[in-house]
């Protein structure tokens, strides 16, 4: 076949050519470090890796949010910390108030520092966060969540809003709680029901009492009841929508008294007993704020011995002040509970994201598998390859009959 | 003796013309369009000696030969026409790919910063710096897409400069062509030289390069072009212009027609190969489609933000604006339109949206719809708008009126990305918060617990109404407007919402919200919906749901239906179908760069194949020199025989 001289030269130029184009990409590829330089040499991994590169730019956007999520929760626990810390001291006062050898000096002594502990506590309750904003407002996080009416009751100007984060690509988790649900959604007495005494002349303490029978208890519904005494020795209960329930029961001091599932104790002594016409009131618990509990147990260790009734009043007042501040600090470590849950779902989920992220990193790497080693020595061969197309050509070139017509 | 000194003369003259050829054979060495020449020689008539046998009279030139093939030629033009479109496509791709695809300069980069931005004010809610950011975010979020929508453009334009130029360049080969022609007749009959016909395949190969043609040789050596679906480019030395004008619909889209035709004899999408096929196809096949869905990926951002913005309310409590402005679908009419009539075109629903565009003509008598993607009808009918809304579009008349054989064109998204913009200013105005909120009463005896609350409507005008949940028995319970006193009516079934009964974890829906209520309530216990606080600005609701928009799927119906609209359901989010239009493109230019390499390898085998016939060889040539130069010395060498044979003779006679 007879091969122009045209054709010869260009086919030679055009190999040096390719090699170029060859070691000129390679160059880019190093540059770059990256094997995809244009989308056309791998469509359906330029497409995929558009997906991975956003799975991997939301996955960081998870963990930045974990981070927050996971500061704001310590702070929320730290202040809960505190809160309980207060009420366990607001609890040992009380237990010490309840001694007898205490003077009303004494006892003024122990109702200013309780006052003082709900000041405190009332700062936990309105704590800020890095960021200015109120912990326990709700949504409404700009605005204080309680304010101090100067009259002992605290109003709560938050709502019930709880802010969730979204950690993960299903996972949200809340990182707020409101002060409502925190500090006042405490039901008084036991829990359950709040028992109390009716300006009564005896001296019968009734404690605060138990649900024994959860079942009983709230059958047919929850109401409230009276206990009348009859006589010392003898009373009657009498239900808000049941009607007479027990009448005429003997009663001796310190007996349980028991109905409806719940067990009521009634001190007579060393108080004295209650008297005829005494009544008592058992009724379901409504919610109490902290304040209000640590307000009432101030008022309680405040207020002048001077009758028997006076007394039994104290008792109780403690009684229920303790049983309160329980509730609180239970309500505390429910809440520190749920934190502690929250803290680890994070955590779990933070692992989550780290081994998604490095699925999707290897994903990433595995479509655009760019190896420097690869790429040197693709530079070497390409190189070499070069070398050897332009030596062919001036060897070629140089080949002409005319160089031996002299 | 005479003869004798003839024959040599011949024979030298028959060296020169071959010296000559083969120099002109060197000389056009690398002249693209030479055909190598050869002398072809032929032995005089011998004469008679004296009746015994003829001796031999030398050589005489019986032509010059061109080493010529006219089905290789014509391999090599058609080849060279499928490369030219090819390399064109290809760069034009390449300029694409590198735009859409690059992380750099893509789309979803830009998408995330503006989701992640807005998961950030649903972290801080509160926090002006972070509803700023947001804003920021979605301006370069918007000036990425009107960036990208202008390279676009900027590639568009340079595609129909390049079919103008290429046009231009069509005009002036064929004017060239029909010249040679002419020549080559002028040359008279078969005899037209070697050097001219060679001239007419240049101007072929030319013309070749910038758009296909067949060609039809007629005896006389001229050659005839036609182009397109047989239309006539060039007969004998006759030729016909071509034009590049603007389009019917569009003033900035380039169309092809003969010079002095009507508007709308178009004949672009007749022509394909060569550079002007590579540009119209760039410009209908891989732009159109991109600035389409480009546009389609805008729209679909602007309807869901906007539809979820206005599902919240901002930092004063009011229901959030639209987010972002988009441009709205264009409807163009022909330029032939008899009548006036001006189309106003709206998007009904995004989720529905084609990727296509769209024609609408009116025979007199009803419409018809045809999808362009897939030349289906998809609506016919007497009157405008029709019935229900054609895939996502809602068509009818803004002004005018129509006359029998008008045309639209209809373009949903071609300008959205151009126009697409943000419409809020003021960082206060994201509406992050939900516009409800539930609580639990504050005496409730039982356990029971309300979730914040959910927007499920925000369009219902109950939507901020105070409503309350009230147990009207451990296990039942009544939906109850505070306002008026009465049950809320359902709004699955329409009926009143009284003594429902309970189960705890249970979904309620009314007035366009819902709430879940889980726990133990009692008997008394009631749960208020109601208006949120104007200053919840601590509620991150609904910034919550419009940075998850960022995962929902919003476009590109997919086959499954909905079982709550009826409509087929979405299949991709805003990435995902990013992610198709790359794979498209990339796809395109994957196939266009495999096919050009494969278009090269033919171009270059038939240029071989071609060459090997009519290139010139130098070294053939140096072997033609030395066996001419030969030639000559031996037919000199036998003048000078002749020459002393005579000077004997006289020797002889002389003495």
């Amino acid at each position: 076949m007879r091969i122009s001289t045209k054709y010869l030269n260009e086919q030679g130029i055009n190999a040096i050519r390719a090699f170029q184009d060859a070691v000129g990409a390679t160059q880019s590829r190093i540059a770059l470090g990256r094997d995809i330089l244009d989308a056309s040499d791998d469509p359906a991994g330029s497409a995929r890796l558009v997906e991975v590169s956003y799975q991997i730019g939301a996955t960081r956007q998870f963990n930045k949010a974990i981070t927050l999520a996971g500061g704001r929760l310590a702070l929320e626990e730290t202040t809960l910390n505190g809160a309980g810390n207060i009420l366990q001291r607001a609890r040992e006062l009380a237990v010490y108030g309840g001694n007898d050898s205490l003077g009303p000096a004494d006892r003024q002594a122990l109702a200013r520092e309780i006052r003082e502990l709900r000041g405190q506590l009332l700062q936990q309750a309105n704590a800020k966060d890095g960021n200015n904003e109120y912990l326990f407002g709700g949504y409404k996080s700009g605005t204080a969540p309680f304010s101090d009416n100067g009259d002992g009751s605290v109003s709560y100007n938050g709502d019930n809003g709880q802010r969730l984060l979204q950690v993960g690509p299903t996972r949200n988790v809340a990182v707020s709680d409101s002060g409502d649900e925190v500090f006042r959604r405490i039901r008084t007495g036991n829990g359950s029901f709040v028992t109390a005494a009716a300006g009564n002349r005896g001296g019968g303490v009734i404690r605060v009492g138990s649900v024994v029978d959860a079942v009983a208890y709230a059958t047919p519904q929850l109401e409230s009841y009276t206990i009348k005494f009859t006589a010392p020795d003898k009373y009657d209960v009498i239900g808000s929508v049941s009607g007479a329930i027990v009448s005429g029961a003997n009663f001796a001091p310190g007996q349980a008294l028991k109905f409806r599932g719940m067990e009521i104790t009634l001190d007579g002594q060393p108080h004295g007993d209650p008297a005829t016409g005494d009544t008592f009131s058992v009724a379901p618990a409504p919610y109490q704020d902290m304040f209000t509990t640590l307000e009432r147990l101030a008022g309680a260790l405040e207020s002048p011995l001077s009758a028997p009734a006076d007394s039994a009043r104290l008792q109780a007042g403690l009684g229920q002040g303790i049983a309160g501040i329980d509730l609180a600090l239970e309500k505390i470590s429910e809440m520190r509970g749920k934190i502690g849950a929250r803290m680890n779902a994070l955590d779990q989920q933070a692992d989550v994201n780290g081994e998604f992220d490095l699925r999707m990193q290897q994903i990433a790497k595995d479509i655009d598998g760019f190896d420097y080693a690869e790429a040197a020595s693709d530079l070497s061969s390409q190189l070499l390859a070069l070398s050897a197309a332009q030596q062919s050509f001036v060897k070629i070139q140089n080949l002409s009959l005319f160089n031996y017509m002299r | 003796m005479a003869d004798f000194l003839r024959t040599a003369l011949s024979g030298l003259r028959a060296s020169q013309h071959g010296l000559a050829t083969a120099g002109h054979n060197i000389a056009n060495v690398n002249n693209r369009n030479y055909s190598r020449q050869y002398v072809e020689l032929v032995a005089r008539r011998p004469e008679l000696q004296s009746g015994r046998g003829y001796v031999g009279t030398g050589v005489e030139l019986a032509g010059i030969g061109r080493a010529y093939d006219a089905f290789l030629s014509a391999q090599v033009r058609e080849h060279s026409s499928g490369q030219q479109q090819l390399s064109t496509l290809d760069g034009l791709l390449k300029q694409l790919n590198s735009l859409v695809a690059a992380p750099e300069t893509s789309l979803a980069p830009a998408l995330q910063d503006f989701f992640n931005a807005m998961r950030d004010v649903a972290e801080a809610p509160h926090s002006t710096p972070a509803r700023q950011v947001a804003l920021s975010q979605a301006e370069s979020m918007v000036s990425r897409f009107r960036d990208m929508d202008a390279q676009l453009q900027a590639l568009r334009d340079n595609a129909s400069q390049g079919s103008r130029d290429t046009v231009t360049e069509i005009n002036t080969l064929a004017e060239a062509l029909a010249k040679v022609n002419s020549d080559i007749q002028l040359a008279g009959g078969s005899g037209a030289p070697g050097d001219l016909l060679d001239q007419r395949d240049g101007l072929l190969g030319e013309l070749a390069r910038r758009v296909n043609l067949q060609t039809v040789f007629n005896a006389d050596g001229t050659a005839n072009v036609f182009i397109g679906k047989g239309q006539s480019l060039v007969l004998g030395n006759e030729r016909r212009r071509l034009e590049a004008v603007s389009s019917i619909f569009d003033p900035s889209e380039v169309e092809i027609r003969y010079a002095g035709q009507k508007n709308g004899s178009d004949i672009s999408e007749f022509l394909s190969g060569g550079k002007i096929g590579g540009y119209l196809g760039f410009r209908n096949e891989v732009l159109a489609p991109m600035q389409r869905d480009f546009g389609m990926v805008a729209r679909g951002i602007a309807e869901a933000v906007n539809a979820q913005h206005r599902a919240g309310v901002d930092l004063g409590g009011r229901f959030g604006r639209d987010f972002f402005s988009v441009g709205a679908p264009r409807a163009l009419s022909s330029d032939l339109n008899a009548g006036s009539g001006a189309l106003g075109v709206t998007v009904a629903d995004v989720t529905q949206l084609q990727r296509s565009d769209y024609e609408l003509s009116f025979d007199g008598a009803s419409y018809r719809l045809t999808r362009l993607s897939d030349k289906q009808s998809v609506w016919s009918g007497a009157a405008l708008p029709p019935a229900s809304p054609v895939d996502g579009l809602d068509i009818r008349f803004a002004s005018g009126a129509v006359a029998a054989g008008d045309r639209f064109l209809i373009q949903p998204t071609h300008m959205a990305g151009m126009r697409f913009d943000v419409a809020l200013t003021n960082p206060g105005e994201i509406a992050a918060a939900a516009p409800i909120l539930a609580t639990a009463g504050t005496v409730n005896k039982g356990t029971g617990r309300v979730s914040a609350g959910d927007v499920v409507d925000a369009a219902n005008a109950a939507l901020q109404a105070s409503v309350e949940i009230v147990f009207t028995s451990d296990t039942q319970f009544s939906v109850i407007d505070k306002a008026s006193g009465t049950p809320v009516s359902d709004p699955a079934t329409g009926l009143p919402m009284a003594g429902l009964s309970f189960t705890p974890g249970q979904e309620i829906r009314a007035n366009g919200w819902s709430v879940e209520l889980d726990g133990v309530p009692k008997r008394g216990d009631t749960f208020v919906v109601e208006a949120n606080a104007s200053n919840a600005s601590g509620d991150n609701r609904n910034a919550q749901k419009l940075a998850d928009l960022e995962s929902k799927a919003v476009l590109l119906q997919g086959p499954e239906v909905d079982s709550g609209t009826g409509k087929p359901r979405p299949t991709a989010d805003f990435k995902g179908f990013y992610a198709i239009m790359v794979a498209d493109s990339a796809t395109r230019g994957n196939r266009t760069s495999n096919g050009l390499k494969a278009q090269e390898a033919l171009l270059d085998k038939a240029v071989k194949t071609r060459d090997s016939l009519s290139g010139v060889n130098v070294d053939e040539e140096a072997g033609d020199i030395l066996k001419f130069q030969q030639s000559y010395q031996a037919s000199a060498q036998l003048i000078q025989l002749a020459d002393e044979l005579f000077k004997t003779l006289l020797g002889a006679v002389a003495r």
